[in-house]
């Protein structure tokens, strides 16, 4: 018996709350490289003005960082290939109390720092939606 | 945990990142106090020149766990593990629960993520 085709939804919009923003991308001083590389792919995002190259986080991956329901994006947006764009963004895919479906910006960072402290952009991830580290 | 205090002639805390080292490397930054330029914190006066006079030494220690808040210098920090298997001082992360129960959010279905990301690149295996 052949599975009935499911049937896709319009695109969700994507959304920067400011608590997360704050936390993110605000760590970081005015002009620091990692913040004006946020603010500026998020000024991008929001405007429409490039196709984007969504893909989906790893639900469970061998780090230990659990991102279910995730996707995300290497930045900066214009980077030719992955190992060009060392930070990303990852969004969580949220209904709201209008039942409307949005990308919910959850995380801001590195995704593989020289310093072996700092927390990768997974691991902040994991953190927000889990309440601790993997 | 313990924080060291070296009177008004310290540096900012030799145990934590300077700002401009954690600005680069995103790393939390802790300002015990603020930090001064080296040559105002090294500077000897003629009249005082080969005593150096030894720098008074208070330590405060703090019994934390892993999940509490602290306060310093305005700034809030939260109390996490560290990889070195002690624990260490991060600006906090507002987990989604806490964000989506005061907004009347939820996170969303599988089928709905399934349903939006069908053309989305997949997972490549780095998180």
């Amino acid at each position: 018996m052949s599975q009935p085709e499911q049937k896709k939804l319009p695109p969700a919009s994507v959304e920067f709350g400011s608590r997360e923003w704050v936390e993110e991308v605000e760590r970081f001083e005015p002009g620091a490289v990692a913040r004006v590389r946020a603010e500026s792919a998020r000024r991008t995002i929001e405007t429409g003005g490039r196709d984007l190259r969504w893909q989906r986080c790893d639900p469970e991956h061998e780090s230990g960082a659990h991102l279910p329901g995730c996707r995300k994006l290497y930045l900066p947006l214009d980077a030719e290939g992955a190992s060009a764009a060392p930070h990303g963004f990852v969004f969580q895919l949220v209904k709201t109390s209008d039942n409307k479906l949005i990308w919910n910006f959850i995380a801001f960072g590195e995704r593989h720092p020289d310093n072996p402290n700092t927390r990768t952009v997974y691991e902040r991830a994991h953190k927000r939606l889990h309440g601790h580290y993997p | 945990m313990t924080a060291v205090s070296r009177g008004s002639k310290r540096s900012g805390g030799a145990c934590f990142p300077n700002r401009v080292q954690a600005q680069a490397t995103g790393t939390p930054w802790v300002a015990l106090a603020p930090e001064k330029p080296l040559s105002r914190r090294i500077a000897i006066q003629p009249d005082t020149a080969g005593r150096i006079e030894p720098m008074a030494t208070a330590v405060k220690k703090l019994d934390l766990e892993v999940g509490e808040l602290v306060e310093v210098g305005g700034r809030r920090y939260e109390v996490v593990p560290s990889r070195e298997g002690g624990v260490t001082l991060e600006p906090p992360i507002t987990p989604v629960s806490e964000l989506y129960a005061e907004r009347g959010w939820k996170p969303a279905s599988e089928e709905d993520f399934e349903r939006l990301t069908a053309d989305d690149l997949p997972p490549d295996g780095e998180g």
